[in-house]
């Protein structure tokens, strides 16, 4: 019998003797507050986003609140409104500061500008390629000709007009959230521009590491352990990842830094580490671990909500007050949209967020062996809409490959980069090793080939898709908070019409 | 009885409590309704970003749309004569003074010239300058990175860095390729660069590798590195990937 069951029938015969509300001390709210916070927040931002003002649109965070507790909770705790009370307030204060700290439109008029800073990040935009530059006044934004080669940690001196991040005219995309969510909200046209050597730095190091990597390791591993190490994709790689509907594993996501943290946890859980540190020591250690490799990796959304997620479960464990997947998740997922609310308009959080949501739903429950290839499946379909919204079409393959891709990738990472090793220090024979992860490499290419060419329809955006995607996904969430009973079901579907009639 | 009406009366309770939820949806709807579209193009008075380090002078100015003068703002008061600021590759770097409207190459004039260090591609001489600019001539670069192979088949490694120099990446590696002597400044010439060599650019494979050594043996060398285009199977996005490894001497 498990401890929620017992737990049901001890409240039962209390109930029956004392008249108080039966309650499930891990149901609902009880189970993952922020979460409520978090669905307040993000309809507030969406009604942001739609052109509604800021203080209305942050009204809107309290009533989802209050909404989502009062349908969908059955049993109510002891202090069930001041704790709904406190939700809604806090809603409502995240709400305001996130939709006030949003970039506004046409919000600085333009000026000159003569400073100097670090680049920190290199990218190829469209015909150009996009440069981030670190300065004493904040963080600027330029696009140069990709002949002006540019690399990251290099201290550019530069002068040139400043002037607002402003959208494509036409065009969906939000360049301006985008960048905003990257910590830019000015773009630099540079008129003058002398790049030096910037020293020691984080950035300085990728581009060493990225230069060791496209010298020695053969193209296969090289691009894999790129995309997985530093987050930078090999265009080949990325179009056939795209056509396999694999492209989540070229993209540095709570996926790496699982595998990171797994392979944290498994080394200091060596009885002769526990023996060597104590409880915190590790728990330190591991932090440093999955901040560097989040950090190396280039600051990817995912990577830092699975970082800031992993790091409160570890915080969590160390003060003795474990908390839950559901509850961590959503955490990570505010503390993001705090720093930085145009997080909340980045596909790549939006994605992440959305799969390690369910993924923490599933935990909830019991797992079983069906729960991988049944959650691999949930994410593609709770993905769907805004996948297709963003990208257009999505490959049916994908729902096929991502059942072996995720477990194999989650040996084949760790495997390559470990036989790639001896050949990136340099010594003697590692290029047999390399050549072997190779093999591996070209033969998961081999696989996904003939899998991709049994489902070769790619789908694009379709209501009724969409319907069932937005529908497993609020269901399984439900699902990890409360039992899924006649009242769960009801809410659920009452929220999912309300939230489509309204936004 | 009593515990069937508690029951009743919490059954009661529960869909009471589940109105009151919808009755917040309801609620937010109608916030949706009434403030939907109603101040989208009310201008926000919000300034996002940091303060900048202006230049000394307000830029130039920015080009007001023909369509729509303001009456109230005043017409920008045009300096009579625009001061510049040369350094770098340059017979005498400072400050000059030159007429509104002049071009970088005015400038690099008044600074007598470029010395036979300055790098010319790196600069737009045609380039619009304005009040209170900063032009920094860049060197040419120091003679590119010799990777270094040690007889036994060492990795490579770079005898002379230099922080001025381009990124060194594909060079060939020393360990599962022959020595790197292609590389023209720390990149692949695509001139002389065999297919292993190629194989090491970004985005390049077998095929592609092979498509730009027939390109070459039939038309001859590369002219610059947007010939690539040229070759089957390269495309604007893979000549970008591929751009700062290449050269073309």
């Amino acid at each position: 019998m498990s401890e929620v069951q017992a737990s049901a029938i001890a409240f039962s015969s209390t109930e029956a003797r004392h008249d108080v509300v039966p309650f499930f001390p891990k149901e609902g709210a009880a189970c993952a507050p922020l979460l409520f916070l978090l669905a307040g927040l993000s309809v507030s931002m969406t009604g942001v986003f739609r052109g509604l003002p800021v203080v209305p649109s942050a009204l809107l965070a309290p009533l989802t609140v209050w909404g989502l507790l009062l349908i969908l909770s059955e049993h109510r705790p002891p202090r069930f409104f001041q704790y709904a009370l406190l939700l809604s307030l806090l809603s409502f204060a995240g709400a305001l500061l996130c939709g006030y700290r949003l970039p506004q439109s046409e919000s600085f008029p333009g000026g000159a500008i003569q400073t100097s800073g670090r680049v920190v990040l290199e990218r190829s935009w469209g015909g150009r390629r996009a440069v981030l530059v670190d300065t004493r006044q904040g963080r600027y934004l330029m696009k140069l000709p990709p002949n002006r080669y540019v690399l990251e940690g290099d201290i550019l001196s530069f002068s040139g007009v400043a002037r607002s991040i402003a959208p494509q005219p036409g065009s969906s995309f939000r360049e301006d959230l985008y960048w905003s969510a990257r910590g830019a909200s000015l773009e630099i046209s540079p008129e003058s521009i002398s790049r030096r050597d910037g020293g020691l730095s984080l950035a300085r190091r990728r581009t060493t590491l990225r230069k060791r990597m496209l010298l020695v390791l053969p193209h296969r591993t090289r691009g894999y352990l790129l995309a997985a190490v530093l987050g930078v994709r090999d265009p080949d790689l990325n179009d056939s990842h795209r056509h396999w509907g694999t492209s989540h594993l070229l993209a540095v996501s709570g996926f790496h830094v699982g595998l990171v943290a797994l392979g944290v946890w498994k080394l200091l859980s060596i009885r002769r580490m526990r023996l060597l540190f104590s409880r915190r020591t590790a728990a330190l250690l591991a932090s440093l671990l999955l901040w560097g490799y989040a950090l190396l990796a280039g600051g990817a959304p995912g990577a830092l909500r699975a970082a800031l997620m992993l790091q409160t479960l570890l915080v969590g464990n160390v003060l003795g007050r474990k908390g839950t997947p559901l509850n961590s998740v959503s955490l990570a997922a505010l503390l993001l949209l705090f720093w930085r609310p145009a997080w909340f308009f980045d596909i790549g959080w939006r994605l992440s967020v959305m799969a390690a949501l369910l993924l923490a739903a599933l935990a909830e429950r019991r797992p079983s062996f069906f729960m991988l290839p049944l959650s691999s499946v949930l994410i593609w379909f709770a993905a769907f809409p805004q996948v297709t919204a963003v990208f257009e079409r999505v490959p049916a393959a994908g729902l096929l490959l991502n059942l072996i891709a995720l477990p194999l990738f989650s040996v084949l990472y760790p495997l390559a980069a470990l036989l790639s090793l001896p050949l990136l220090i340099g010594l003697r024979h590692g290029e047999l090793l390399a050549g072997a992860a190779e093999g591996l490499f070209a033969l998961w290419e081999w696989i996904a080939e003939i899998l991709a060419g049994i489902v070769p329809w790619t789908l694009s955006w379709s209501p009724m898709l969409a319907t069932i995607g937005g529908v497993l996904f609020i269901l399984t969430i439900a699902g990890g908070l409360f039992p899924l009973r006649g009242r769960t079901i009801a809410g659920v579907g009452f929220f999912l019409l309300g939230t489509v009639l309204l936004l | 009885m009593e515990n069937n009406g508690n029951t009743k009366g919490n059954r009661y309770a529960g869909l009471a409590f589940f109105a009151v939820g919808v009755g917040c949806f309801v609620l937010a709807g109608f916030l949706v309704y009434l403030f939907s579209g109603k101040f989208v193009n009310t201008p926000s008075g919000m300034r996002a970003g940091p303060a900048l380090s202006l230049a000394t002078q307000p830029p130039s100015p920015a080009p007001e749309p023909a369509s729509a003068p303001s009456p109230e703002r005043r017409a920008p008061v045009e300096p009579k004569e625009w001061v510049l600021y040369i350094t770098g590759e340059v017979t005498s770097p400072g400050v000059y003074r030159l007429p509104p409207e002049s071009r970088v190459y005015q400038l690099v004039e008044a600074a007598g010239g470029l010395t036979p260090k300055a790098d010319p591609v790196q600069i737009n001489m045609a380039s619009p300058l304005g009040d209170g600019m900063h032009v920094h001539v860049p060197a040419l670069r120091p003679v590119a990175p010799v990777m270094e192979v040690a007889p036994g088949g060492g990795v490579p490694s770079p005898v002379q860095p230099s922080s001025l120099v381009a990124f060194p990446a594909s060079s060939p590696s020393a360990v599962l390729r022959s020595a790197p002597a292609f590389s023209s400044g720390g990149r692949v010439n695509v001139n002389t660069a065999s297919a292993a060599e190629l194989e090491t650019l970004p985005g390049v494979g077998p095929a592609i590798a092979g498509a730009i050594i027939e390109y070459r043996a039939a038309r001859g060398r590369f002219a610059s590195v947007e010939d690539l285009l040229r070759v089957k199977g390269i495309g604007a996005k893979k000549l970008e990937a591929m751009r700062n490894f290449v050269a073309v001497q």
